[in-house]
């Protein structure tokens, strides 16, 4: 299968009095891509950061503890639906206690039961310090009747060597559920996703969080984003790479038509391609060049 | 010795801070003083006592105001090292005092003349240090006056004269004053003060420590600022004539940028692809061995004119002939006379179809006066792993000269730069061609909108851009990128994308 149908959330911080209307929320975001065909819903990172409005300011341990209570309902609900409404699920992240410790973690729930996850492997300082959380320690590669997929989530993007490490082993598609909440961070993911996809030749699927809570809370109060999928600058695609972009701070979701056969033709027909040109055995030379200048310099002091 | 009471003897000597009724004394001992210059007036007087009144200290003798003298506190740091007596005390109105700053900058010291040999100036100075230790100050600096080296400029430099003080071979009132006081010399600096005759506009700088400094953890211990101003040139691509007007217009932007005090300016990649317009060659392999022929004069035009106007010039590209091949070769011409080369890595199929250029085989960091920088031609910007090494390396900026033929082209270039900034922390500088070379194959049609980047956090604009040209258009642009703001954002801010790595992980995942 080439096409594939793909909606990312810019997933709106409303109000919620009961946890039955956050779960509705979600329900009627996947009844709409639903209704648009999708094969594959993307929601955000901390997605499920948005119980903590319902309940009174807590510190990072509570909102641990908190958070965890409803790992089995976030599981059950996910699974159901993805089932449900025959659509891969990547239902954003959830803090929840894994083997060692907390972990932030994408799901991908698909509709025959399997479930695929990855841990944020590049944690931000917020994440080290005061979630102190387990960072994830490798990439899945995950198989899909698409093609090759990988998570990586919000930091994650800032460093070009895990999209490198992915697209040396067949991911045509990189799912990027992020959390930003200041203009700054945003255009650093976005920034980021976009040349990750020029770099490396497929498709970064960015999903976010907009809008503000009415109660400020220590973890979330305010998103501010837009989703999109970007492909690379060059034939047959747009020539800015937004496939498809959605309207700044808009609670929406975005649906793009990814054609894989156009990746393919754009590796082989592109004007440039950057994922083929490389030179990794200049690279590994300058480096230890680098490296011996480096320890001729600690001889001499 | 009529009643043997002893208050008819005594006298006291009251060091205090300087009062606003203290004004006409001070204006007329400063008179006193220094005959030949002008002396306060009552706004500058005003405004000493307002922005710092722990600053100004006077000596009563008798009820009369006998010595006094005047400070503020600065980050000398903040400074030029050749800074004027004006530029310090802010035209002596100190509205540049600065209550967070780290060093006490004396102004003026004064005795009365009837008053000397009473060890005034000695207790000015040690009032001075008192206030520097009370206010936990790094150091007190104070420009000095060397008012009779006028006798001695035509046997000494006025390092020699200084020397000679501290040998005390020669008494100079000033300096042999400050030297007591334990001041140790600085530096010799010139244009001081335009009006003291006396030393020439001479002056030294003397610092006096504060050992009793407790260093706190505040920014303040960084050098506060380092702007480094760049001026990206969107060259067009025009038809020309001859070598001469190719020169006339490299050398009209290097003037223009020299202009504005810039520290950089910046030319697109395959800059000398315009001589082709003259050149008449259509088979493009003949046309860049053409070019190459080029080579000395480019070299020799670009090295004048970074000494001439005083401006570092990243001078495009260049295509160059070795050993019988065509390397495609970015050139830093430092102001300082000196020359270095990256030639470019990732060659683009339409370079090694059409021009027969071969990639270049190293990666070189080079420094210059305002820090280490590195030079990426066009597409090698979209490799991130080169960028990586070079910021590992140090370098501060990148600048990425490059030449689009189509929007794409340019956005990749684009996008990749934007991206090379937040991931290594480093300013992205991108210069580009504009035009269309109607009369040269393969180079007919280019798209450019050259700009600054940097990372997006507080500390930049929040989209990390600082500035970007008009598109298609010839032009420039100026900025200035700060590289202690730099600095300090590696060292103190929160989302660290260098510090942060998992480099771990990179390689594991490599091996598997």
């Amino acid at each position: 299968m080439t096409l594939l149908n793909i909606a990312n959330t810019q997933y709106g911080l409303t109000d919620i009095e009961t946890v039955d209307q956050f779960w509705n929320g979600l329900t009627s975001r996947i009844e709409d891509a639903a209704k648009q065909k999708v094969n594959l819903l993307i929601f955000p990172e901390y997605t499920t950061l948005h119980l903590l409005s319902l309940v009174p300011s807590m510190n990072y341990i509570e909102a641990c503890d908190y958070l965890d209570s409803f790992s089995e309902a976030y599981e059950e609900f996910f699974q159901t639906h993805s089932s449900k409404f025959n659509m891969m699920i990547l239902a954003g992240t959830h803090i929840h206690k894994g083997i060692e410790g907390y972990v932030n973690q994408a799901s991908l729930f698909f509709p025959d039961g399997r479930k695929e996850i990855q841990n944020k492997i590049h944690l931000t300082p917020e994440e080290k310090t005061r979630w102190n959380l387990e960072p994830g320690e490798g990439i899945n590669i995950i198989e899909s009747d698409w093609g090759r997929l990988a998570i990586l989530t919000c930091y994650d993007i800032e460093f070009p060597e895990l999209s490198r490490i992915a697209a040396d082993q067949g991911v045509e598609l990189i799912l990027c559920p992020s959390y930003t909440d200041t203009v700054a961070g945003y255009y650093r993911v976005q920034n980021s996703a976009r040349a990750r996809s020029i770099e490396n030749q497929l498709f970064v699927a960015l999903s976010g969080i907009v809008g503000v809570l009415e109660e400020q809370r220590l973890q979330i109060d305010k998103g501010h984003c837009t989703a999109g999928v970007f492909g690379p600058c060059d034939y047959p695609f747009p020539d800015d790479g937004i496939i498809k972009a959605g309207e700044v701070d808009e609670d929406m979701l975005i649906v793009a038509e990814l054609d894989f056969s156009l990746l393919r033709e754009n590796r082989n027909y592109g004007i440039v391609s950057p994922f083929y040109d490389r030179r990794p055995d200049l690279y590994d030379r300058e480096r230890d060049v680098i490296a011996k200048r480096h320890l001729e310099d600690l001889k001499t002091v | 010795m009529t009643n043997g009471h002893i208050s008819q003897y005594e006298t006291k000597i009251i060091i205090r801070n300087i009062e606003r009724k203290d004004f006409p004394a001070i204006i007329e001992l400063q008179l006193e003083c220094f005959p030949n210059m002008n002396p306060w007036k009552i706004e500058q007087l005003e405004s000493h006592i307002r922005k710092f009144p722990e600053g100004q200290i006077c000596v009563e003798y008798d009820d009369q105001i006998i010595g006094s003298c005047s400070s503020l506190i600065v980050n000398f740091n903040d400074y030029l090292e050749q800074h004027t007596y004006s530029e310090i005390t802010d035209k002596g109105y100190i509205t540049n005092h600065n209550p967070n700053g780290q060093n006490l900058y004396g102004m003026e010291v004064m005795v009365h003349p009837e008053f000397r040999r009473m060890k005034i100036g000695r207790r000015l100075y040690e009032a001075r240090k008192r206030l520097a230790e009370q206010l936990n100050l790094r150091s007190i600096i104070v420009g000095g006056r060397i008012p009779l080296y006028h006798k001695y400029n035509d046997k000494l430099t006025p390092r020699e004269y200084a020397e000679e003080v501290l040998q005390k071979n020669i008494y100079d009132p000033v300096l042999t004053f400050q030297m007591m006081n334990g001041f140790t010399l600085k530096r010799i600096i010139t244009d001081y003060l335009p009006e003291d005759k006396e030393s020439l506009t001479y002056a030294t700088l003397l610092e006096w420590n504060n050992i009793e400094f407790k260093p706190t953890k505040s920014k303040v211990h960084y050098k506060m600022s380092f702007p480094v101003r760049i001026c990206v040139v969107q060259y067009m691509m025009k038809k020309i004539e001859s070598f001469e007007e190719f020169a006339t217009q490299c050398e009209h932007y290097v003037d223009v940028a020299s202009d504005y005090k810039s520290d950089f300016v910046v030319f697109p990649e395959n800059i000398t692809m315009q001589l082709l317009s003259y050149l008449e060659e259509r088979s493009p392999s003949e046309a860049v061995r053409k070019l190459s022929e080029f080579t000395p004069q480019y070299i020799e035009l670009f090295t004048e004119l970074a000494v001439k106007y005083n401006v570092n010039v990243i001078g495009g590209s260049h295509f160059v002939e070795r050993n019988n091949r065509i390397y495609n070769v970015a050139h830093l011409f430092r102001r300082d006379g000196t020359i270095a080369q990256q030639t470019k890595l990732h060659i683009s199929p339409i370079e090694q179809k059409w021009w027969g250029i071969n990639g270049g085989s190293t990666l070189e960091v080079f420094d210059t006066d305002c820090g280490k920088i590195s030079i990426m031609l066009s597409n090698d910007i979209e490799f991130p792993e080169i960028s990586r090494i070079v910021a590992g390396e140090g370098a501060q900026i990148i600048f990425v000269p490059y030449c689009a033929e189509d929007r794409q082209t340019f956005l990749r270039v684009k996008y990749c730069s934007q991206a090379r900034a937040i991931e290594n922390q480093v300013f992205v500088v991108t210069a580009g061609t504009v035009g269309n070379l109607t009369h040269v194959d393969n180079v007919d049609i280019q798209y450019a909108q050259s700009g600054i980047y940097t990372p997006s956090d507080f500390s930049f604009a929040r989209d990390g851009i600082a500035g970007e040209c008009s598109e298609n258009t010839e032009t420039v642009f100026m900025a200035e990128v700060d590289m202690e703001v730099l600095h300090r954002y590696k060292q103190t801010k929160e989302v660290l994308t260098i510090k942060d790595r998992r480099t771990d992980i990179y390689s594991l995942q490599i091996r598997s």
